[in-house]
């Protein structure tokens, strides 16, 4: 009985090592397809999108609001749209030749005010995407800071960050795919500017300097509605309540009419005029919404809709993840300089599979070696120690692969101290063997072996929980390592080489 | 006994004049960083046809000769092609351009050549990540440490390790940059294991201890009624 239990123990570890090294086949469509899973490589070894971004050096002649200190407070807009110094003066002249010619307006109305005065100066003026006074050492490791803030918030772990202090240039090596390179892309060249103006002038009447916290709620109603949720601090809270009492809509009773002189009802119609005075919500120079206050905003939390009502959960979270980037850049402030992409390409590692390949035949060199001076040194025992090795490397093998485990460069050299670890192990047990072959053995060896990894067990559970790939990469390898090495030993060292006699 | 002292003093002025050197290297000319860590040139190429990447790295070699660099492959197409190299001047550039038209009959120029000058990685923004982990496991392992052997003197215990360890990784540190090895997160992972060997081995040396002290108490302990009685017996032996 006992005799069969070792040949079946012996057919699991050699089964492991075969679906570990060659694969599980199977014709699909007449194709030959492997189910085991591929190892995942990380960026040094898969190899990386490298996206280089310079400081944008555009420049654009804009009609602007200008305050007596020579600030700059808005665009001057009409209905919406930013207009040049030539667009008024033309539209102006327009406006004196029509006096008198307008129609007489309907029954009902709605029109924007234009009576707005607004306190500043308007001039064309030339401005930069950056300015001269914000290309400096200081502002670009702003900006990289600002980046690498966003990124971590977005839960975008895997990549370098490189920035020139002279010319600002930040070169991003990413091991991802299309959807988080494209997020990166939009974390990097969109400052993060966030503005109230007011749709009829122009005039900015709050910015980022008025948000206290940015958020993403949703309500849940039969449908998904997504909302960015902007906190104001004491200035902007004051300055929301202000807007949102003067951008109303104003209903004026303007005349009273009787409707037809003939009826015989003195019924009156009273004629309405509705005049609305709107502010249009501006990130990075794309309008979100146009829309007026319908009561005061007291409380000093603006609700901005996101998308629309969803039944889809795809949907819904499409919604959710561009609110949630939005509301990330928010959070982490205006980036002092405005990036544009130069070049985006993938990058493949310098390490080829070429070389992956020998270095996987110097590992199998190394463990043909360690198993023959196994076999030497404690002849069958040793022999039954190597055959368990190469299965705890074929199960560890298989595990990483179904556990996604990231292997990179420091994985690797991880892996390789975590099987060296192993055999130190069965070394150990075998001599024990030798000296105490009463079964205590490997209760003995066990207490003395891991009592000796403390550290290793520590690390193994920090580093897996730290988010940092690179630092993951290694906990996982370790943790797997260990755990599996305690299982398998248990339930197959243990039986096969415990009480054994040669 | 005398040579013994001698042999470490000898040990400990070697190990002090290596770890001036290293620091005197350090502040000189810095931490010698890999190609790919350091400040570099990015030459890009898209060639239009099936990059063979060996060619590629004959042509480097003949052309920047002595010079170290990486010649990765871009995109996904096998087309493009991407050289890194410290600094790369002008002749190198036009002997770089004619080799490649030689060998894969193209027709570029040194214009076709995307250039982009790519700045280093900091060494501090690469060790960054590590600190936070590394300190933690320091912390749990040192807890540990006490618990395990408050029978030694455990605080020594602690420290001696400690110091021991860091010790060791300066050392390292010294040789990486007198010998001037080219540092990337591989060498830093590597005084990483380092750390690791070194706390793993000073637990064991701590276990051996530990369990010596342990056999010698059971020796020297005198004959104790709590070990061999149960509480019945020693009320019966009181009594």
């Amino acid at each position: 009985m006992k005799k069969i239990k070792e040949i079946v123990m012996i057919l699991i570890v050699i089964l492991l090592s075969i679906i570990a090294f060659f694969g599980v086949f199977t014709k699909e469509n007449g194709i030959w397809k492997n189910h085991l899973p591929d190892v995942s490589y990380g960026m040094d070894l898969k190899g990386a999108r490298e996206l280089i971004y310079v400081v944008s050096n555009k420049e654009d002649e804009k009609y602007v609001y200008v305050d007596e200190a020579g600030n700059i407070k808005g665009e001057v807009w009409k209905e919406g749209k930013a207009i040049t110094e030539d667009d008024e003066k033309s539209s102006s002249e327009e406006t004196t030749e029509g006096d008198g010619q307008e129609e007489t307006t309907n029954s009902e109305e709605t029109k924007t005010s234009d009576t707005n005065e607004v306190p500043y100066t308007k001039e064309t003026r030339t401005i930069k995407k950056n300015p001269d006074d914000v290309m400096n050492k200081k502002n670009f490791e702003q900006s990289k800071k600002i980046i690498q803030k966003r990124l971590k918030e977005q839960g975008i772990d895997e990549y370098h960050i490189r920035i020139d202090d002279i010319t600002g240039k930040i070169v991003i090596e990413n091991a991802s795919d299309n959807e988080e390179v494209s997020r990166i892309e939009q974390l990097v060249a969109n400052p993060g500017k966030f503005q109230i103006i007011d749709y009829q002038t122009g005039v900015v009447l709050m910015d980022n300097s008025d948000i206290k916290q940015a958020s993403v709620v949703y309500s849940n109603n039969e449908t998904y509605q997504t909302y960015l949720q902007i906190q104001f601090n004491k200035a902007g809270s004051e300055k929301l309540k202000e807007i949102s009492n003067q951008y109303i809509e104003i209903k004026e009773e303007t005349q009273e009419v009787p409707k037809e002189e003939n009826t015989e009802t003195t019924e009156e119609d009273t004629d309405k005029e509705t005049e609305k005075k709107y502010v249009s919500i501006v990130f990075d120079d794309t309008t979100m919404m146009t829309t007026y206050f319908g009561e005061e905003m007291a409380n000093g939390i603006l609700q901005i809709s996101v998308g629309q009502a969803r039944t889809e959960h795809k949907d819904f979270m499409e919604d959710y993840n561009s609110a949630k980037t939005i509301a990330d850049m928010l959070n982490t402030g205006v980036l002092p300089v405005t990036y544009e992409l130069e070049t985006d390409n993938f990058v493949k590692s310098a390490i080829t599979e070429a070389m992956l390949e020998t270095l996987k035949i110097v590992v199998i060199i190394a463990i043909i070696i360690i198993s023959l001076i196994l076999i030497i040194k404690f002849k069958k025992k040793g022999a039954l120690a190597a055959v368990l090795n190469i299965g705890y490397i074929a199960l560890l093998s298989i595990v990483l692969r179904y556990a996604k485990v990231e292997i990179t460069i420091n994985a690797m050299i991880s892996l390789i101290f975590v099987m060296g670890i192993n055999v130190v192990f069965l070394k150990m047990f075998l001599q024990k063997c030798q000296i105490s072959n009463n079964g205590e053995a490997y209760k003995q060896v066990c207490k003395e072996f891991y009592l000796t990894i403390v550290p290793l067990i520590v690390i193994a559970i920090v580093f897996t929980l730290t988010q940092y790939y690179a630092i993951n990469s290694i906990g996982m390898v370790i943790f797997w390592g260990i755990f599996l090495q305690g299982l398998y030993n248990l339930l197959l060292t243990k039986t096969l080489l415990n009480n054994r006699k040669d | 006994m005398d040579s013994n002292k001698n042999s470490k003093k000898i040990i400990i002025l070697g190990l002090i004049l290596l770890i001036i050197a290293g620091l005197i290297v350090v502040s000189l000319k810095g931490v010698n960083v890999s190609l790919l860590f350091g400040k570099h040139e990015s030459i890009e190429l898209k060639l239009g046809k099936e990059v063979n990447m060996k060619i590629i790295n004959e042509i480097c070699r003949e052309v920047f000769q002595d010079k170290r660099y990486v010649a990765k492959e871009l995109e996904v197409f096998g087309d493009s092609f991407q050289i890194n190299i410290k600094s790369i001047t002008d002749d190198e550039k036009t002997n770089l351009i004619n080799k490649i038209n030689e060998k894969f009959e193209t027709q570029k120029t040194v214009e076709d050549l995307n250039i982009h000058s790519i700045s280093n990685k900091r060494i501090r923004d690469v060790i960054k990540p590590y600190i936070v982990p590394m300190l933690v496991v320091f912390v749990i392992v040192s807890v540990y440490e006490f618990v395990r052997f408050r029978k030694m003197e455990a605080i020594k215990f602690v420290i001696d390790s400690t110091w021991k360890i860091v010790l060791t990784e300066i050392i390292c540190l010294s040789v990486v940059s007198i010998v001037r090895i080219p540092v990337d997160d591989t060498v830093i992972n590597i005084f990483m294991i380092i750390a690791i060997a070194g706390l793993i081995f000073f637990i064991h040396k701590g276990e051996k201890e530990l369990a010596k002290i342990m056999s010698e108490e059971r020796l020297i302990k005198p004959f104790s009624f709590r070990q061999n009685f149960n509480k019945k017996d020693i009320f019966f032996i009181d009594f």
